[in-house]
């Protein structure tokens, strides 16, 4: 255990000094330790800290409240990794704010191979099941996909690489402790088994708005790029994209249709130059750069296996079913099968994992 | 000097006979009427003062006594105006004694003497005939409602002194002609028709199959999307009316006064739509007279509750237990009144609160636990008397301009018809008439699964996460669905058809 492990976590904590500030007082310092022993005067000569955050520095009310959140890490089996750890992610430790302090539940690597997979939170079928399949084809070519575990798009992601018993990691908003969106609980514990969860807030600490943007840094400095899969006009996985740009990292976008309000945001990014996917290789051909990839050959699942175990008016409806959802009434229309026999068919075809029923009597493919 | 006059009055939709016992004695100039009135029957005093007295007769300034026989029933409404005027002029001697014993008599009197219409003549006339009057008299705009009744003359009055000239002999009345032939010959062509819908394919299918067994339905979908047009074509889908079932329907809309002056019978299955901010006594019924509510309005015919989920929670309680007993039962200290209610429940409801849920091209609003949170109010007792859930998606324009024709409602409905013959045949020995009314045992006994179907079932509950109240409402409706076919079992494709109306119970709005 790192031994100045209680003065890292209040620095950590201390509340009004930006993360660049202490990124910028650690360099001067060395370590907190040596500035929870410095004087006004000395902080005050950095240049760095204005009078608010020497007062906070100095406050009694920090160094007090460090003893519980100690206390409550040890009590939750909470590893806490600080920026001078050996098992810091690297690229995380190279963008202009770094957290200084990360609380993990799994296991964390240095030097892993991330890709970020973020979209919008009320995503369409089309988004949910493109997330799935190539955060899973990510996972299988040993890349650990990192995702912020929101509804919609990234719990689809989390789920695609656990799926395939693949690395993922979560970035939350809120303490690890606490569980955000409550209906992802299960997805938690699975992910902490195969991956990880991190977050650089302390346990304890609900959720808030103006936490995700925050977070987003974190998923984005982790990877060496992000895909969108979905994101709306005013998504909060387009700062995730502006954010991995000013890092440096690669944008992925996946285009979609024009008219959805949840491709505006995906297509908008492929007209400012973000690279277009339409499957995993897109992303894997960017990725020979990076040491220690090496390119196995993704697997893909053959359609003509699933064909044969269909009889023929299955086939017609399977064949003519994409990712875009369709409305039972144009299936319909396009194969005149009477209502009645379609019904079966769909269902038949549903029950088999092939397609999927999406509330508004639209059906889509699940698999590929 | 005493008379008895022949009138009816109204208990639910049935009527009852009442004798209007007038006696003239000497003594102070009085009027006094005994037997439970209410105030209307109370101020028929004035009305019929004035009416005689403005039709050229003499009020007889003595102690009249007005009885209105059984006197513990409560009386109500204005129709007995005109047999107390008549039997005022009959003790007086102005119509002759024992004219009067042979007829029934009913009408609100004006001042000048005039009749005005009453409500509630047909279910008068009916109790009139039963009892084996041969002659009712009404009001001229109630005539034709009552002419419906075989057996029985219908003789309309304009006014009191009309009256007076008949019994004398004078001027003689003609009846009406008997009506009651005439709903054979009533054409249907201004009911809204399903060939005015274009595209929709899958949600019609599932109100045929609603009409077939007479389940209950729920469609969900965006504002737009069609919801209120396919439901206001329902009732052009349901089996041909009978005229014992027109008769019924009359009967509840005369009690209501709902029916409009000179009409004979409602020759169409009602359709009601009450909104969503009615209270649970105009929905099931009552009040302190207690009157039909929307439900019984709407018997054998369509009650249609858009925005199922916007309604007060106690109406929608209220409204379980009408809708699986077919019938209201409202008590009052002094007795009880039966309405019957058998009608086919079609709700409509928004995916959530701003309706966008489901929608392409406009932006829900609405947060995801909010969403669940909107169709969650529904869940519970209510949703187990609808068999069929059924999503209606928003029609895209290019649907709305395709030239192909839908099938015309006298098509659907032959093929409804079809089937509800089959079920009152299967059901001729149970009390019963549809699929829909099936308990248990009777599906464990009409709806066998061969060992496919079984398995189908079995398969399908596990792979989509359907819960057990299901179970029931699939087999009743894949009987319905194999009815319609003519086929005499279940088999996969009637099942697989029915699981696809369990949307709600799938999870798949989360």
């Amino acid at each position: 255990m790192n031994p100045d492990l209680k003065e890292w976590i209040w620095f950590a904590n201390l509340k009004g000094i930006t993360t660049r500030k202490k990124a910028e007082l650690l360099r001067l310092f060395n370590s907190p330790a040596e500035i929870y022993k410095a004087d006004a005067i000395e902080l005050a000569k950095t240049g760095v800290l204005n009078r608010d955050n020497i007062t906070a520095v100095l406050s009694k009310e920090y160094r007090d409240t460090v003893d519980r959140t100690i206390e409550e890490i040890d009590k939750k089996n909470i590893n806490v990794i600080t920026l001078n750890s050996s098992t810091y992610p690297e690229l995380l430790k190279n963008i202009c704010d770094p957290p200084v302090c990360l609380y993990v539940k799994g296991k964390l690597y240095a030097d892993e191979l991330s890709i970020a997979v973020v979209g919008s939170r009320r995503a369409s079928g089309y988004g949910i099941t493109v997330a799935k399949k190539i955060s899973g084809e990510l996972a299988q070519s040993n890349i650990c996909v990192i995702s912020g575990m929101a509804r919609g798009i990234d719990t689809a992601a989390h789920v695609g690489a656990l799926s395939v018993k693949g690395r993922t990691i979560a970035v939350l908003g809120c303490g690890i402790d606490l569980v955000y969106p409550p209906e992802n609980k299960k997805l938690m514990e699975q992910i902490i088994e195969y991956g990880a969860v991190i977050s650089e807030y302390p346990p304890g600490v609900e959720p808030a708005p103006h936490h995700f943007p925050v977070r987003n840094r974190i998923v984005s400095g982790m990877s060496v790029g992000v895909l969108v899969v979905e994101a709306g006009e005013k998504s909060g996985s387009l700062i995730t994209a502006q954010l991995a740009l000013e890092q440096g990292r690669d944008v992925y976008a996946l285009p979609g249709n024009v008219i959805s309000i949840n491709s505006k945001g995906t297509n908008k990014l492929i007209q400012d130059g973000a690279k277009l996917v339409t499957s995993v290789q897109d992303i894997l051909d960017e990725l020979h750069w990076y040491k220690n990839f090496n390119t196995k050959n993704v697997h893909f699942e053959n359609n003509s296996k699933i064909n044969s175990s269909l009889d023929n008016d299955e086939k017609d409806v399977f064949e003519l079913l994409s990712f875009e959802s369709l409305y039972i009434d144009e299936i319909q229309k396009k194969l005149s099968i009477n209502m009645p026999l379609l019904h079966s068919i769909l269902l038949s075809l549903e029950m088999k994992g092939l397609i999927k029923r999406d509330p508004g009597g639209k059906y889509r493919i699940e698999v590929l | 000097m005493l008379s008895i006059v022949n009138t009816c009055g109204l208990l639910g939709i049935s009527g009852y006979m009442v004798s209007v016992e007038t006696d003239i004695s000497k003594g102070l100039p009085a009027f006094e009427i005994v037997g439970l009135g209410d105030a209307a029957v109370k101020e028929a005093k004035e009305r019929v003062r004035a009416a005689i007295r403005n039709s050229g007769f003499e009020f007889p300034s003595r102690r009249i006594t007005i009885n209105l026989a059984p006197a513990d029933m409560k009386k109500e409404g204005t129709s007995y105006d005109l047999p107390m005027a008549a039997g005022i002029l009959a003790a007086i001697g102005v119509i002759p004694p024992g004219a009067l014993s042979n007829c029934v008599i009913l009408g609100e009197l004006s001042l000048e003497g005039k009749l005005r219409p009453v409500y509630g003549v047909l279910p008068k006339a009916i109790t009139a005939k039963e009892k084996g009057f041969e002659s009712i008299f009404t009001p001229y705009e109630n005539a034709k409602e009552a002419s419906v009744v075989k057996g029985i003359k219908v003789i309309p009055v304009a006014k009191l002194s009309e009256l007076v000239e008949h019994f004398n002999g004078r001027n003689i009345l003609q009846p009406v002609e008997s009506n009651y032939n005439i709903f054979s010959d009533e054409d249907n062509t201004d009911q809204p028709d399903f060939a005015d819908v274009k595209g929709q394919e899958h949600v019609k299918r599932a109100l045929e199959v609603a009409a077939a067994g007479g389940h209950n339905l729920l469609m969900i979908g965006s504002p737009g999307s069609g919801k209120t047009m396919l439901a206001r074509r329902m009732p052009s889908i349901l089996p041909d009316l009978s005229f014992e079932e027109a008769l019924e329907i009359t009967k509840i809309y005369s009690v209501a006064g709902l029916l409009p002056p000179d009409s004979a019978l409602v020759t169409k299955r009602p359709f009601r739509a009450p909104h969503h901010t009615i209270s649970a006594i105009s929905l099931v019924g009552g009040g302190r007279i207690p009157k039909p509510g929307e439900v019984s309005l709407a018997h054998l015919g369509v009650l249609f509750l858009d925005e199922l989920p916007e309604f007060g929670k106690n109406a929608l309680e209220v409204l379980r237990q009408p809708l699986e007993d077919g019938f209201v039962h409202i008590s009052r200290i002094n007795g009880s009144i039966t309405y019957p209610c058998r009608t086919t429940l079609i709700a409509a409801a928004n995916p959530c609160r701003c309706g966008f849920y489901l929608d392409e091209t406009r932006e829900c609003t609405c947060t995801q636990p909010e969403v669940k949170a909107y169709l969650g109010r529904l869940s519970g007792p209510l949703l187990d008397r609808i068999d069929i859930q059924v999503d209606v998606p928003t029609l895209k324009y290019s649907e709305l301009e395709s030239e192909t024709a839908s099938e015309p409602s006298g098509e659907i409905r032959k093929r409804v018809n079809k089937a509800r013959d089959i079920q009152r045949k299967r059901f001729s020995q149970t009390g019963i008439y549809c699929n829909a009314q099936m308990t248990s045992p009777m599906v464990r006994k009409y709806c066998m699964l061969g060992k496919a179907e079984s398995e189908l079932l079995r398969d399908a509950f596990s792979a989509l996460g359907l819960t057990a109240r299901s179970h029931n409402k699939i087999l009743k409706v894949a009987r319905t669905i194999a009815d319609l076919e003519g086929a005499e079992n279940i088999n996969t494709v009637h099942i697989s058809e029915a699981i696809q109306y369990r949307i709600l119970d799938r999870n798949l709005f989360m």
